[in-house]
């Protein structure tokens, strides 16, 4: 040890007025590093809020692209329940001209006008108690022909299409069923207390027609069958 | 650890005059010193170091003093390429007004002898504690100290207590 070295040196200290320094520079510093620390967490709160936002608005973009979407494949299975034989009778109406263009169902002023429209022939009922007249043609999806008949108290639909199979669209149960042979067809008559609401029935040769009569509040059978048998060329 | 202004301040009390004196040792002028001091502390509140014990605290704060005294005098050296003369007319020989033959004899060694002699003799700190604290070997340090204690003994004659 050299005590004249450590009495030199101990006189080497810091004066007041260095430490004021050195207290105002280092709570200036601190002060500036609780701002800083706070405008961080203030930056930091906008970005998580930015953040959230942008979440939120693509959650939200996602949520409505599926939801229309799954519209889109309800809408699309509703409309292949309609439209199962539209694409084919489109098919069949567009190699026959085109005719049908954005509406399922044409109504037309005359049977001729139907005739010429579809290209080619078609039966017609020549039979229907007097107080049925003929009130509207229709041609519904390119190839299903519907005739309406209305009296006071009915309506009897005919209906014939260039496919095998019930075309009616009459779905409801009826108590009973009988076949018949009219016009060499096997024609399915339905009825429910003696009232004759509906007769099916395709052809029996190559042309694979079908035909349906459909009576709203329903007929005698009788008049069922003359009606049916009076489709006929 | 959040540094505050009474924390800053029972510092200064307490390791403010080493710090001081590590510096002067180092650069041998008193307002560069005093810059040093303002900027150990400064660095304090920047870094807000963790210190384990008083040990770890003192040596921490003499070695960062070490270190930005060595910054200092690059930084003047790079910026400053002058002669002695210069360096005088601009005040680098702001003394502390200490008029002591064997305090003059120590700071006319070189740097490397000046803080050896300043941890060993004043700080009382072993050769291996030096040796840890500014990293080199503790053979080098006995080295260091042994060369130092010549050129004062040589200097100093009878005046030289350093045992």
């Amino acid at each position: 040890m050299s005590k004249k070295y450590k009495e030199a040196i101990d006189k080497i200290v810091v004066s007041d007025e260095l430490k004021s320094k050195i207290l105002k520079s280092t709570a200036e510093k601190i002060s500036d590093k609780e701002l800083n620390k706070k405008s961080k967490i203030f930056y930091l709160r906008n970005t998580l809020g930015y953040v959230a936002c942008i979440t939120l608005l693509i959650t939200g973009v996602t949520v409505a692209k599926n939801y229309m979407i799954n519209n889109k494949t309800e809408l699309d299975d509703n409309l292949d329940y309609v439209g199962s034989t539209l694409d084919n009778n489109q098919n069949e109406m567009t190699a026959q001209g085109g005719l049908l263009g954005n509406s399922s169902i044409l109504e037309l002023e005359s049977i001729e006008e139907l005739k010429n429209t579809l290209g080619y022939e078609f039966k017609i009922p020549k039979y229907l108690p007097d107080e049925y007249k003929l009130d509207k043609i229709s041609l519904m999806f390119g190839s299903l022909i519907e005739l309406t008949y209305k009296s006071e108290s009915d309506e009897i639909i005919y209906r014939t299409e260039r496919v095998i199979g019930d075309i009616s669209g009459d779905y409801n149960n009826y108590d009973k069923i009988e076949e018949e042979k009219i016009n060499n067809s096997d024609v399915t008559i339905k009825s429910s207390d003696n009232k004759y609401y509906l007769g099916i029935w395709s052809d029996n040769n190559s042309s694979e027609n079908s035909y349906s009569i459909n009576s709203i509040n329903g007929v005698d059978k009788d008049t069922m069958i003359k009606i049916i048998e009076s489709i006929d060329y | 650890m959040h540094i505050t202004t009474e924390y800053i301040s029972s510092l200064v009390d307490k390791y403010g005059n080493m710090i001081l004196r590590v510096a002067y040792t180092y650069l041998k002028n008193k307002a560069d010193a005093e810059d040093i001091v303002q900027d150990v502390f400064l660095k304090i509140v920047e870094k807000e170091p963790i210190f384990n014990d008083e040990n770890h605290e003192k040596s921490w704060l003499i070695r960062t003093t070490i270190n930005m005294c060595k910054n200092k005098i690059n930084l003047f050296w790079n910026k400053n390429k002058c002669s002695i003369d210069d360096l005088i007319e601009f005040g680098i020989n702001d003394k502390y007004n200490i008029d002591t033959n064997v305090l003059q004899s120590v700071m006319n060694l070189p740097e490397k002898y000046r803080i050896v002699i300043y941890m060993y003799y004043y700080e009382g700190y072993s050769s291996s504690e030096i040796a840890k604290i500014i990293g080199k070997t503790d053979t080098t340090i006995r080295s260091l100290l042994h060369r130092a204690r010549n050129k004062l003994k040589d200097i100093l004659k009878e005046e030289y207590d350093f045992e």
